[in-house]
């Protein structure tokens, strides 16, 4: 044990090797999951509660009535519901009328935005609200998908680490992903897929999903789970991808339609990889450099003009000054260079993640500029990176939580985003005008909980 | 600095939920990925081990120990932790800055990291919190349930499978120049 030099050597290779990933958890990640676990708590202590009522009940009822029966078998807990079968039949395919000809279901500059209906979260079977967001914040109604067409004991699936709970297609397919909501429930993970120009109809329903889910080009629908399931709402066809070893894969069509974004590790170094497409058949095929990508929201941008930008957030950390506190910006450039990209001021923190614009000249962030503010005046800059110690604050926003206020949509050029002020209460939505800085609260003082893709738009996003 | 976040954890304050993430998220998710060697399964790691802490801040006895104890936790999670059926990641993670470097520095390194990989994962887990996060034998004892001596000998039984691993490259190396 006493060879210093390979024990060094050791050492210099373990730090190379664990320094080279980049740190991607962010505040909301955290706090999110810490919800979810509060929220499954109270449905298992609900759940509880419930059974000891019945036992109890029960228990008075056969006392009150058959003082001289035999003693009751024990059954300390009520018989749990049969779960629904979670395949679908092919009859009921949401678009055997549709065709390429298919409308849109707004104009360009509409956001569809929805609402997880009910005050308890806890609940299964949500109903969920969907409208058309215009640019002066005004709400026109899409429906409402009613949450019984949702597999008994369904949850609505509101966490955010694989993508939001609702996505509509460029031509009007609404996906919504749920899941079990505690122990004592019976469903499976899975995607209800509805038709906006016929909510009557019922829903596809396709299995798993637990990794997200994402629209393609061609209204074609990738769920994410132990394989990836590949949904046609123009056919009403399925098929399934799988994932080869050594590929993982990204919730990210190519704007080819050719399959998903994916890189292959090719050797023990994570640096020996190779990144390309995973074709539907499950080939995977080098592409350099990658492909423009499809998105329906304009979000997900880590790459720009070769570089890429990473949020480091300790402070022993590669780039960071150890006098500052909160999570800063290091961009990587491809000749392996690190630079830090401060938000201007040393006081100021950077919660969640940070976007390319579309050009890759610089960084969207949003940004707390008063980490101890109290609750009433609590709020975030959304400001435009543009280099080091350079910064452009674009609008400012009031959120209840900077540490869960989030960029959540880019219109085309960045001519406006969108950030979702989430938090304890119920969240809402904000369109900001880039040019402007003018910042427009969405449906007023309604709740809304997503944005789920503009109405008659697709983004393209070239990662490179 | 400790004290204070272990004081927040043992006061349930969600803002101990940041500090924590801030000055150990990093450490913990590099120790994870070193052990599980899957980038998605570090990261949820990572958010597990801290709120496991934040759950269970009552079984820290020493003010002093948060950082051994977090990164036994993440230990533990790391040799507990069931593969991910599924290889999704964030768009981020694909198009990351490629380096290919042949320099010698390198290759060893390679050779090292690959014969990492190979070890028992428990072997493994020894040698990452020796010899990435330093912590004294003692503190890896505790943090793999193992009495000092059992993690010398694995460490002197790692440590010898990598100058295999130098040695086999080596070998190959001179095979290739022949």
């Amino acid at each position: 044990m006493h060879d210093n030099r390979l024990e060094e050597q050791l050492r210099r290779a373990l730090h190379a090797e664990a320094d080279a990933l980049p740190f991607r958890i962010t505040s909301a990640d955290i706090h999110s999951r810490l919800n979810s676990e509060r929220r499954l708590f109270m449905t298992r202590a609900l759940a509880g509660i419930a059974a000891a009522f019945v036992i109890v009940a029960a228990g008075v009822l056969v006392f009150a009535t058959r003082p001289s029966a035999p003693p009751v078998a024990s059954s300390p807990t009520p018989s749990p519901v049969a779960s629904p079968t979670l395949g679908s039949s092919p009859s009921a395919s949401p678009s055997s009328s549709a065709n390429a000809d298919r409308p849109f279901i707004g104009s360009a500059d509409e956001a569809i935005v929805y609402r997880i209906e009910g005050t308890d979260e806890d609940a299964p079977q949500a109903d969920i609200s969907l409208f058309a967001a215009r640019p002066d914040g005004s709400l026109r109604s899409l429906g409402m998908i009613a949450g019984s067409t949702l597999p008994v004991d369904a949850h609505v699936d509101r966490n955010e680490i694989n993508g939001g709970a609702v996505l509509v297609s460029e031509r009007g397919y609404a996906a919504v992903r749920f899941g079990p909501g505690g122990d004592t429930s019976e469903a499976k993970p899975g995607v209800a897929v509805y038709d906006l120009l016929d909510l009557a109809r019922q829903p596809v329903v396709i299995d798993g999903g637990q990794f997200g889910m994402v629209w393609g080009p061609g209204e074609r629908l990738a769920v994410f789970d132990n394989q990836i399931v590949i949904f046609d709402a123009l056919a009403g066809s399925r098929s399934t991808t799988t994932i080869p070893r050594d590929v993982v894969v990204a919730r990210a069509w190519s704007a080819d339609g050719a399959g998903l974004v994916a890189r292959h590790e090719t050797g023990a170094d994570l640096l020996q990889y190779e990144a390309g497409v995973l074709t539907l058949d499950g080939a995977f095929n080098v592409r350099t450099p990658l492909p423009a990508l499809y998105q329906r929201t304009g979000l997900e941008r880590p790459y720009g003009g070769g570089r890429r930008a990473d949020i480091p957030c300790d402070q022993s950390g590669p780039g960071l000054d150890p006098k500052l506190t909160g999570c800063w910006v290091v961009v990587h450039g491809p000749d392996g260079s690190a630079r830090q990209w401060r938000a201007g001021r040393t006081d100021r923190k950077l919660p969640g993640r940070v976007d390319w614009n579309h050009d890759g000249s610089a960084l969207w962030g949003v940004v707390d500029p008063w980490p101890d503010a109290p609750a009433a005046v609590r709020q975030v800059e959304v400001l435009l990176l543009t280099g080091v110690e350079k910064s452009t604050r674009v609008a400012t926003v009031r959120v209840q939580n900077p540490n869960e206020a989030l960029i959540v949509g880019f219109a085309g050029g960045d001519r406006e985003l969108l950030v979702l002020n989430g938090g304890d209460k119920g969240g809402n939505l904000v369109r900001v005008e880039t040019s402007s800085g003018k910042a427009t609260v969405v449906g007023g003082s309604q709740r809304l909980d997503g944005f789920a893709g503009w109405a008659a738009a697709q983004e393209s996003y070239t990662a490179r | 600095v400790e004290q204070r976040d272990v004081q927040g954890l043992r006061e349930r304050r969600p803002e101990v939920l940041d500090a924590l993430l801030d000055r150990y998220g990093r450490e913990i998710q590099a120790v994870a990925f070193l052990i599980v060697r899957d980038r998605a399964d570090a990261e949820d790691i990572a958010v597990e081990t801290i709120l496991t802490a934040w759950h269970r801040a009552g079984d820290l006895r020493d003010e002093a120990s948060l950082r051994p104890w977090l990164l036994r936790i993440a230990t533990n999670k790391s040799l507990t932790h069931r593969r991910r059926g599924a290889r999704v990641v964030q768009l981020r993670v694909v198009p990351d800055i490629h380096l290919r470097d042949t320099a010698p520095d390198s290759v060893a390194r390679i050779a090292l990291l690959a014969g990492v990989a190979s070890l028992p994962p428990q072997m493994r887990a020894a040698l990452v919190l020796r010899y990435y996060a330093d912590l004294s034998i003692e503190e890896v004892a505790a943090a793999l349930g193992k009495s000092p001596n059992t993690v010398k000998a694995q460490l002197q039984a790692a440590l010898d499978r990598m100058r295999l691993a130098l040695a086999d490259e080596g070998a190959d190396r001179a095979v290739r120049h022949a």
